[in-house]
């Protein structure tokens, strides 16, 4: 099965793909913006692009938003 | 000249701003500008995987403004040590607003666990603000373990109170060796008059700006308080006395 668990939710794949720059593509997601983590550990944006990815990886995604 | 230091870093502007709860990012980079602070704070959250929006960071001069991410939605220090640590990666820097904030009614501090995680982040290099209850023990154990500032509440976030603890934020005042920055409650620009006339170093202010019918004409009116108070805790008051002293002569009355 190629699910990844992606801000809490399960997300199925026909085909995984293979690198976080790639999943954030495929999910149209500016990655300039974000800093992720993938199970528990945070992934720099410079890392990004050599960041694998495989099924039943829980994946975290953050960007800043306003607060006080 | 009057300068703020926060961590070997001036600050021209006395004045923080929080960048929430803006009507658009338009209105939030007018009300930054015009407020002239020098700092702002911002939040950390999921991605909205199913529904893109617009990334707020890109209307923030980061050339100009000093971003410093809080930790708000932690309940405990555990978590507000992973959202330090993802505010790192995704900032670059390492200045933190540590709020830690369990209770979701009055989203009053958790002191113990605020203590804990700030020892932590302190070892581990970061720039730690910590958000407290108007707390002087724990805010004197909060320098001791060397927080870059001290930050109690004048009343409960968003609630525009005004300056409802102090007496106890006169006494955080007297015992710092770090600065004292009012965060939180202050509502009217004359309640961050006052809380800078009692001598604190700075004031962090959002929901009063944000939440009025004219957010840029509030942010200079904050501006102008904050400039005002500080000058008039230099300046040093004047005695307060309980009979009448008069302003006038008490000689030469037109009188026999």
């Amino acid at each position: 099965m190629n699910t990844l668990k992606i801000n809490g939710t399960e997300k199925k794949f026909d085909k995984l793909p293979s690198t976080l720059v790639e999943l954030l593509d495929e999910m149209k997601i500016n990655h300039a913006t974000i800093v992720a983590e993938i199970d528990g550990e945070i992934i720099g944006r410079d890392d990004f692009h050599q960041t694998a990815i495989n099924t039943g990886q829980q994946i975290e995604l953050i960007r800043f938003v306003g607060g006080g | 000249m009057d300068k703020l230091v926060i961590a070997g870093k001036e600050f021209g502007s006395r004045l923080f701003i929080g960048t929430g709860k803006y009507s658009s990012n338009q209105i939030m980079a007018e009300s930054i500008a015009a407020s002239k602070t020098d700092m702002v704070t911002v939040a950390l959250r999921r991605v909205d995987i199913e529904n893109e929006n617009d990334d707020m960071l890109a209307a923030i001069d980061r050339e100009k403004y000093l971003l410093l991410p809080n930790t708000s939605g932690a309940r405990d220090a555990k978590e507000a040590i992973r959202l330090a640590k993802l505010a790192r990666a995704a900032s670059g820097i390492n200045w933190l607003k540590l709020e830690v904030t369990p209770d979701p009614y009055y989203l009053l501090p958790d002191g113990t666990e605020t203590l804990k995680a700030a020892k932590a982040l302190v070892k581990d290099g970061f720039v730690v603000l910590p958000y407290i209850n108007a707390d002087p023990i724990l805010a004197k154990k909060l320098q001791d373990v060397g927080t870059a500032t001290v930050m109690p509440l004048a009343s409960p976030i968003g609630s525009n109170q005004g300056l409802k603890t102090r007496a106890a934020i006169e006494i955080i005042i007297k015992q710092a060796t770090v600065p004292v920055v009012v965060d939180a409650g202050l509502g009217l620009p004359s309640h961050a008059a006052e809380a800078m006339e009692m001598g604190s170093d700075a004031v962090l202010v959002n929901t009063a700006i944000a939440a009025a019918a004219d957010p840029v004409l509030m942010a200079k009116a904050f501006k102008q308080a904050v400039k005002a108070g500080r000058n008039a805790f230099l300046a040093g008051r004047a005695a307060v006395t309980t009979e009448a002293n008069a302003s006038s002569p008490l000689t030469g009355f037109l009188r026999d």
